[in-house]
């Protein structure tokens, strides 16, 4: 029998008949046509189905739906407004640290949360906090390059804001 | 990969989820943070026709009582408890350890009760049943085991990360059976069978941790040695706790507990009881290393020999020994990493 789950995602309200076995990954992929988001493993070890709980990183491929109805979620799809980059999807153009795509959604979802908690994160902090995202491309020193970029141009654009 | 199909419930309190387990009995499964269950399931390992979600089951924060003791819920989430300041000066063995699991995505969901409930894990089992035809073996019923063919049971390994620092801590747990609440001990949790591997009663329930005030001169610390360092389960872990005496020079009291080696955290008695009155020196340290590696037996496994094993053992509590002297004499032994 199906269940009506109510999610929050990128700022909407969706109400959503589904199964009571659906994971968020599938409803946020078959239901709400959100694919950023990818499944590769299933079972919790790449991170390619990273999203955002209340700002956290999570698996969606190992999320009840049902669970996630108290918190705002956010895909890679709301990252951004408008046509817009934000600066780590823009350092990650920059230095070349995408290739195939598959793990980008997640590494960006994964590096914007690390950033926010710690705007000045060393190596080995953006290591760990990418420790679940795994990339089978880049050789990880473009990202770990991107996430350093990334955040020495948040902190250049949050002083600048304040100076002006 | 799709989940099995199943009916979910959603209770609001560890009475509630208690009483639909006596309500469904072994056809349900306890989901907390569901990153252990969700996995098995997803591999056909585990198919429970009910499936009892804590998600909405309020979390408190962790706290102390008058006596000292911390309190922590069981459903907080690995992170939180990593980054909780009460924990991380009270009980930084904790802290460490809940850090040490999986990634921040995993730490991000599952919960504390939840890791130290982990069903022991082994390479054939933890992998995908949906299109493997072969007989089930002592895990899911059956009569063989694949690791030990010739084996009469079930080898597989209890790999939670926390568990052997709550060991080093002397925590308990607080457990709801039926309308009762007892107190029993994390260390004695553990039956040792891969199989049916706590002590706990079928439809008993998790609902906090506690760990004793952090007494002076004293400091718990956890290590853990993995293949890639991030993401992995622990090869081996290991928490010890000195205690110095007054003039901080002899060991007045030690735990080392070494996890993932066997079918539970396993305690290094003999180096343990050899330590107690020796003036703590980098000799008697080599030496407690030493015997807790030829002392502790760990199961057969595929991943790596025993002899291998063994060294990992050694250098691990060799490491943690150190580092617990270090703290324990220089005053702040309570400090984290
Ligand atoms: C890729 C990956 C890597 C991982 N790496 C590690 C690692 O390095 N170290 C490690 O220790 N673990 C690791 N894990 C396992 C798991 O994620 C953690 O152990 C986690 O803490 C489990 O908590 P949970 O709340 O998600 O458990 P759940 O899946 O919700 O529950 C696990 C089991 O415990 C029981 N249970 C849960 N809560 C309670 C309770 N309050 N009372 C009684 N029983 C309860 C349930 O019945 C269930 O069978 C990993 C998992 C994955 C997928
Ligand atoms: S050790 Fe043997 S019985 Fe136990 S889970 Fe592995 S294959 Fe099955
Ligand atoms: S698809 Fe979720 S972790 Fe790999
Ligand atoms: S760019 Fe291909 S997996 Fe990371």
């Amino acid at each position: 029998m199906k269940i009506l789950v109510e999610l929050s995602v990128n700022g909407e309200r969706f109400e959503i008949a589904t199964n009571p076995h659906a994971t968020l990954l599938e409803v946020l992929r078959n239901q709400l046509g959100l694919t950023g988001a990818k499944e590769a493993c299933g079972t919790g070890e790449c991170g390619s189905c990273t999203v955002l709980a209340d700002g956290r990183p999570i698996l969606a491929c190992l999320a009840l739906a049902a669970d996630y109805q108290d918190c705002e979620i956010t895909t890679i799809e709301g990252l951004q407004a408008g046509s817009t980059l934000t600066p780590v999807q823009e350092s990650f153009l920059e230095k070349g640290a995408v290739q195939c795509g598959f793990c980008t959604p997640g590494m960006v979802l994964s590096a914007t949360a690390l950033l926010k908690k710690n705007p000045a994160p060393t190596l080995d902090q953006i290591r760990k906090a990418l420790e679940g995202n795994l990339c089978r491309c880049t050789g990880y020193n473009k990202i770990l390059e991107a996430v350093r970029a990334a955040g020495e141009k948040m902190s250049q654009e949050a002083s600048g804001s304040s100076g002006q | 990969m799709q989940l099995p199909r199943f009916d979910l419930k959603r209770p609001s309190s560890f009475h509630e989820a208690v009483r639909l387990l006596v309500e469904y009995g072994n056809a349900a499964k306890i989901s907390a943070g569901g990153t252990d269950l969700l996995p098995r399931m997803k591999y056909r390992i585990a198919a429970p026709a009910t499936v009892i979600s804590l998600k909405r089951i309020p979390v408190s924060e962790p706290f102390q009582d008058s006596e000292g003791n911390l309190h922590v819920h069981a459903l907080v989430r690995l992170s939180d408890a990593a980054s909780s300041n009460l924990v991380r000066t009270n009980a930084p063995a904790l802290a460490d350890a809940a850090l040490a699991v999986g990634s921040e995505q995993i730490r991000n969901m599952g919960t504390l009760g939840g890791n130290v409930c982990l069903e022991p894990r082994c390479h054939y089992y933890n992998q995908s049943h949906a299109y493997q035809f072969m007989d089930p073996c002592f895990k899911r019923g059956g009569n063989l085991c694949y690791l030990v063919p010739k084996g009469n049971r079930c080898w597989a390994l209890a790999c939670s990360d926390t568990v052997p620092a709550l060991i080093g801590l002397r925590a308990a747990a607080v457990v709801q059976s039926g309308d009762r609440e007892y107190t029993i001990p994390v260390e004695e949790l553990f039956t040792g069978d891969p199989v049916r591997p706590l002590c706990l009663g079928e439809t008993d329930l998790i609902t906090d941790i506690v760990v004793p005030a952090a007494r002076p001169r004293t400091a718990v610390v956890f290590r853990k040695l993995s293949p890639r360092g991030g993401i992995d389960f622990a090869t081996v872990n290991c928490a010890v706790m000195l205690k110095l005496s007054e003039d901080r020079e002899a060991c007045e009291d030690a735990i080392i507990a070494i996890g993932a080696v066997s079918g539970k955290p396993m305690r290094a008695g003999q180096a343990e009881k050899n330590l107690l009155g020796r003036k703590i020196a980098p000799d008697v340290i080599h030496e407690a290393a030493g015997r807790t590696a030829s002392e502790i037996r760990p199961s057969m496994r595929c991943d790596c020999s025993i002899s291998y094993l063994r060294k990992c053992i050694e250098s691990l509590t060799q490491a943690a020994l150190e580092t617990a002297y270090q703290r324990a004499s220089s005053g702040d032994g309570v400090k984290p990493d």
